[in-house]
């Protein structure tokens, strides 16, 4: 049985410091070590869970293949702001199981959903919509932009606004889409924006970097008292910032889309960050176990 | 003296019963038809009452189902929900909004051919001949062509995973089982059920079944039965079934055959399409 595992708070915020600390060495093994992507093969998809329904206790999320009985996949202990990174699966249906967390794996599971995963290509599992209407939801995601641009998505999972506008920019990337609702991709220009999240009585907005060839998913989540943006960076040569995941070199292994030449852009983003990150980083209320990019509230 | 009144009460009672079933049927717009024979009248109450005995046994009660007015009491006479009913009246324009719609020569009438050709193109359950042939239709909310094309996609993608659970270990199925397993017969429900369930236990899938008397060939087999192998194997497995919340949520119950258990699970009918969605 392979888990994926999710870390506690605490520990979050541990690797968070931890992650923005190592970014430049971690950058300088990805020069010498492309081959981080030979854990993965040409029949294998991609998969992530993600808890985004606010007043849902944290559960684990079980994945049973059709064809192989003793291939499962868990996810533990997935609390609200949740997103796993992401796992290489072969390619297949699978069922989708949700257990309360820390139940037994042989205590009976709910079923929620299947996912068909095709070969080469990634998803985002998330549980959306308020508990009482819980459901698993399958987002394919997109991780190649068109060359030298940027795609950009909206996932809204705040239960406090029930709708909210969100601008980059100029560019209005979602009118008030309504709460457990995603857009579609938007492709933008490369650059620094400011992101402005507005619900009918909170806003917020935070500056966000956008480099040309990669994919972003922006969550607009509740924060008590106050709405909060994370930015996931979804494809195209993302490091797996931390989240534990056995991908074989801890956060370097190959996500989807992954290429030599990302991986270097990303050694150098870490020398860039190396030295604020860790400030930067140990703010955030939910810090990466993602591909979280770091994000500044002004 | 009291047995002569209870002689003419009853004698009172069956002339109304036998006026009531020999009146002349009555159309949705309030004309009468021309009067049918007892033995007519009586064939189409016995499709009538199959129909309404099918439904409430097999069709999810979250489904509303429209019917013409005698249908309609006949389905609430049987235990469905009266809220789940919508009358077909002579002002309907279409039995859009219901999940369901009975087909009787009353509502035949009143809708026409685009009652199978447009509304409601799936046979899911048929009851009696001529007219009075009582016909269970699942609608189809985008259209028929719509449907179809949605129909056919599901087909594929339950082959697909069909396919997949005759690869797993933990899965046995009989000759008839597998057959339906790799057609894309089986109901996306079972074969999501099933792919949980050979995680953690050996199931031995004897058949899968009931798609409905005289059911279109595209409708899913919504049940199935699986071997316990003991009284152990057979609460664990009960115990994950009724965990289970809609759509996964079965009916189950047990047999015995010889020295064997069988436990039967079964779904509501329609099956729900997009439950494997090629994303």
């Amino acid at each position: 049985m392979s888990g994926i595992h999710v870390m506690t708070r605490g520990a979050r915020m541990m690797s968070a410091v931890l992650t923005a600390a190592a970014a430049t060495s971690i950058g300088l093994l990805a020069l010498t070590a492309p081959a981080a992507s030979a854990s993965t093969s040409s029949q294998d998809g991609w998969i992530q869970l993600a808890h985004l329904s606010p007043n849902t206790p944290a559960v684990d999320v079980y994945l049973y293949s059709f064809g192989d009985s003793k291939a499962q996949q868990v996810i533990q202990h997935v609390t609200y702001g949740t997103v796993s990174a992401f796992e290489a699966l072969p390619a297949g249906d699978y069922t989708v199981a949700m257990r309360a967390a820390g139940a037994p794996s042989s205590s009976k599971p709910v079923l929620s959903t299947a996912v068909d995963i095709l070969a080469g290509h990634a998803y985002t599992v998330a549980g959306m919509g308020p508990a009482s209407g819980l459901r698993l939801q399958v987002i394919p995601d997109t991780l190649t932009p068109p060359a030298g641009k940027v795609l950009v998505r909206v996932i809204q999972a705040s239960l406090q606004q029930d709708s909210v506008t969100v601008t980059a920019g100029g560019s209005h990337l979602a009118t008030n889409l309504k709460f457990a609702s995603v857009t579609s991709y938007h492709t933008m220009n490369p650059g620094t924006l400011t992101v402005r999240a507005t619900g009918g009585s909170e806003s917020t907005s935070s500056t966000i970097a956008l480099a040309a060839g990669t994919t972003h998913t922006l969550v607009v989540l509740d924060d008590p008292g106050k709405l909060s943006i994370d930015d996931l960076l979804d494809g195209a040569g993302s490091v797996a910032a931390t989240g534990g995941v056995q991908t074989g070199l801890g956060g370097t292994a190959a996500r989807p889309g992954a290429s030599v030449r990302p991986w270097v852009a990303v050694s150098l983003a870490g020398l860039a960050f190396a030295g604020g990150g860790v400030v930067l980083v140990s703010r955030r209320r939910r810090p990466a176990l993602h591909a979280r990019r770091q994000v500044t509230s002004v | 003296m009291v047995s002569g009144l209870v002689i003419a009460l009853v004698a009172a009672i069956g002339t109304a019963i036998y006026l009531a079933e020999a009146s002349p049927s009555v159309r949705l717009d309030g004309r009468t038809q021309s009067a049918s024979a007892p033995g007519a009248v009586r064939a189409a109450a016995a499709s009538r009452k199959s129909a309404a005995s099918w439904i409430a046994a097999q069709v999810g009660h979250s489904v509303i189902v429209a019917c013409d007015p005698a249908m309609c009491a006949a389905l609430q006479q049987a235990g469905f929900p009266a809220a789940d009913v919508s009358t077909i009246g002579a002002s309907s324009a279409d039995p859009m909004g219901s999940g369901i719609v009975v087909s009787t020569m009353a509502v035949r009438d009143q809708l026409g051919s685009r009652l199978t050709s447009v509304y409601a193109p799936i046979v899911l359950a048929s009851f009696g001949k001529g007219q009075d042939l009582v016909q269970v239709l699942a609608t189809a909310p985008d259209g028929a062509a719509a449907y179809r094309a949605a129909e056919q996609s599901d087909v594929q993608l339950r082959q697909a995973a069909g396919r997949q659970l005759l690869r797993n270990h933990n899965i046995r199925a009989s000759g008839s089982a597998a057959a339906a397993l790799a057609a894309g017969q089986v109901d996306s429900r079972l074969l999501i059920t099933l792919a949980a369930l050979a995680h953690g236990y050996q199931v031995g899938v004897l058949w899968f079944s009931d798609a409905g008397p005289a059911a279109s060939p595209e409708v899913p087999l919504r049940a199935m039965a699986i071997r316990s192998a003991n009284s152990r194997y057979l609460r664990s497995v009960l115990s994950f079934l009724h965990a289970q919340q809609a759509p996964y949520l079965a009916l189950t119950y047990i047999t015995r055959s010889g020295s064997s258990t069988i436990v039967h699970v079964q779904f509501t009918a329609p099956s729900p399409p997009g439950l494997l969605t090629k994303t």
